[in-house]
């Protein structure tokens, strides 16, 4: 993959979403201190995910605030 | 109730020992149930302070799935007519992990059931370990994605846009996205409701979406996506409410009914002493008279 | 309250009072600007709303033409009367719809003062060493960090 000239080129590797939770968390840790604590609390994330097919479950995997795909 | 009638025609009947023993049993019972209303009680205590909370989190996210919502109203987005191959449209049903409150997912699992009796071609995405269980049993070859660890807590944006990007990821054109959640009506009420996350291309040929001005293209593309993730939120968020509520009523009926039956065992409880006691007299008396 | 007043009378009776109604809905700009787990303004009546978006920033008054704006990375600016108030959003969208109302659905925003200024710099200057990683994802997501912290260092004080 080429590297994108322009740093808002996220949107070609990946989602509006995924960047969304991306930027909002990186914004939480520039807070003042005070305000931080409280406001990071949202990002401790604890969901599994499971792809299935013709009805059979896979091995569930945690979700992560990440750009891994 | 049966057991209760039992061990009443019992005591009346029973022998001093028959007795004894009874009225030990009662005993035992009468504080497992004890333990058992603590529980519920304790149980409807904690699902009580996380009500407000969680009341506060639906309507926050209420305003931002509504707002979202507007631009679809005024562009009047209509889900598209029936074209030639089949529909493909996914389901998002929506509950969470964890039982004692009533018939919450039942409910919402019937509804989905409902819709995908007339909608044989869908795809569904489930969140939840209850709607899970569901759904499995019924329509396991539909299911695509399974969710759980949600709604511990006041669901937040993150876990929305997460599940909302891996259901992009599905890479499946969908004609339409039904989020299936229960809405919160009122402390006794919720009702199994569908938000429609149509696809950018539904938006882009709505009647009115020509009156607003667009810079670049991606931008309903992007916006599509935004609002599935919101109102997946929002969903969730009213589910989340209505689930906490409903615990907190099934467990203040749970702890009701286990007062009332506190309440008729500690009758028959004293009862059964005073029958004890009696006999006992009885035996002394009897005992005494035949020494004369 | 009187303005309430006269919208009311105006929506049940369209076209008696459709003059006044114009004048009275042209003036303002309403303003709802929603957080996932907060409302900051619900159709509050403001004077003017500056948005950074993906095409440059730009001023929305009463009247404006119906638009649809996708936010980057900057400053929100709320302008009521006299009184400015300015957040910092790292994305979402906004709306103008055809009756002066304004929806901001940002993913996230605080108010500009709430910001560590220093933070935001150590961020950045990590998020900056993590961009040129071999590792697709990791410099994907710096790559966005870096982003939202360069337009919160030029502005955090």
């Amino acid at each position: 993959m080429p590297k994108p000239a322009n740093m808002s080129k996220w949107k070609l590797t990946i989602s509006f979403n995924r960047y969304a939770a991306i930027a909002g968390r990186i914004l939480r840790q520039a807070l003042k201190e005070d305000k931080r604590a409280a406001a990071v609390r949202q990002d401790t994330l604890e969901v599994r995910f499971a792809k299935w097919d013709n009805g059979k479950q896979s091995e569930p995997e945690p979700l992560k605030v990440s750009a891994n795909k | 109730m049966f057991s209760l009638r039992m061990a009443s025609g019992a005591a009346q009947r029973a022998s001093a020992t028959r007795t004894y023993a009874t009225l030990r049993e009662i005993e035992i019972r009468l504080k497992s149930i004890k333990n058992i209303e603590k529980i519920t009680k304790t149980m409807m205590v904690v699902a009580s302070t996380r009500v407000n909370k969680a009341a506060r989190a639906m309507q926050s996210s209420r305003v931002y799935g509504e707002a979202a919502k507007d631009v679809y109203d005024e562009a009047e987005v209509q889900a598209p007519e029936a074209t030639e191959t089949p529909e493909k449209n996914l389901y998002v049903v929506m509950s969470s992990d964890k039982g004692l409150c009533g018939s919450i997912h039942s409910q919402l699992a019937r509804a989905a059931r409902r819709y995908l009796a007339e909608d044989t071609n869908a795809d569904i995405v489930v969140v939840g370990d209850k709607q899970k269980a569901q759904l499995s049993r019924s329509n396991a070859k539909q299911i695509k994605l399974s969710f759980a660890g949600i709604g511990k807590e006041a669901p937040t944006f993150n876990e929305a846009a997460l599940v909302a990007d891996e259901i992009s990821k599905l890479g499946v054109k969908y004609d339409n996205i039904k989020i299936l959640y229960n809405k919160y009506v009122s402390t006794v009420a919720f009702e199994p409701t569908i938000i429609e996350a149509p696809p950018a291309s539904t938006i882009e040929q709505a009647p009115k979406f020509g009156t607003y001005e667009l810079e670049a293209d991606d931008v309903t593309e992007n916006l599509a996506e935004f609002n599935l993730a919101n109102f997946i939120l929002w969903g969730l968020s009213e589910g989340h409410a209505a689930e906490i509520t409903a615990r907190r009523n099934a467990m203040d009926n749970a702890s009701k009914n286990a007062n009332d039956m506190i309440g008729k065992y500690s009758i028959l409880y004293n009862r059964t002493r005073q029958a004890v006691i009696t006999n006992e007299l009885v035996d002394i008396i009897t005992g005494a008279s035949s020494l004369e | 309250m009187f303005r309430t007043l006269s919208r009311s009378v105006s929506i049940a009776t369209p076209r008696l009072a459709r003059g006044y109604a114009e004048a009275s809905a042209s003036n303002v700009l309403k303003l709802s600007f929603a957080l996932p787990d907060n409302a900051l303004y619900k159709v509050a009546e403001v004077t003017q709303v500056n948005l950074p978006t993906t095409a440059g920033n730009i001023g929305v008054l009463a009247n404006h033409v119906p638009t649809i704006e996708e936010l980057t990375p900057g400053v929100i600016e709320v302008i009521q009367g006299s009184e400015t108030k300015q957040f910092f959003v790292p994305g979402g969208f906004a709306s103008v719809s055809p009756n002066s109302e304004l929806n901001i659905n940002a993913i996230d925003a605080y108010p500009l003062e709430d910001f560590s200024a220093s933070e935001a710099k150590n961020l950045l200057s990590e998020a900056q060493k993590n961009a040129s990683s071999s590792d697709e994802a990791v410099a994907a997501q710096a790559k966005i960090e870096v982003d939202v912290l360069e337009a919160l260092v030029a502005v955090a004080k």
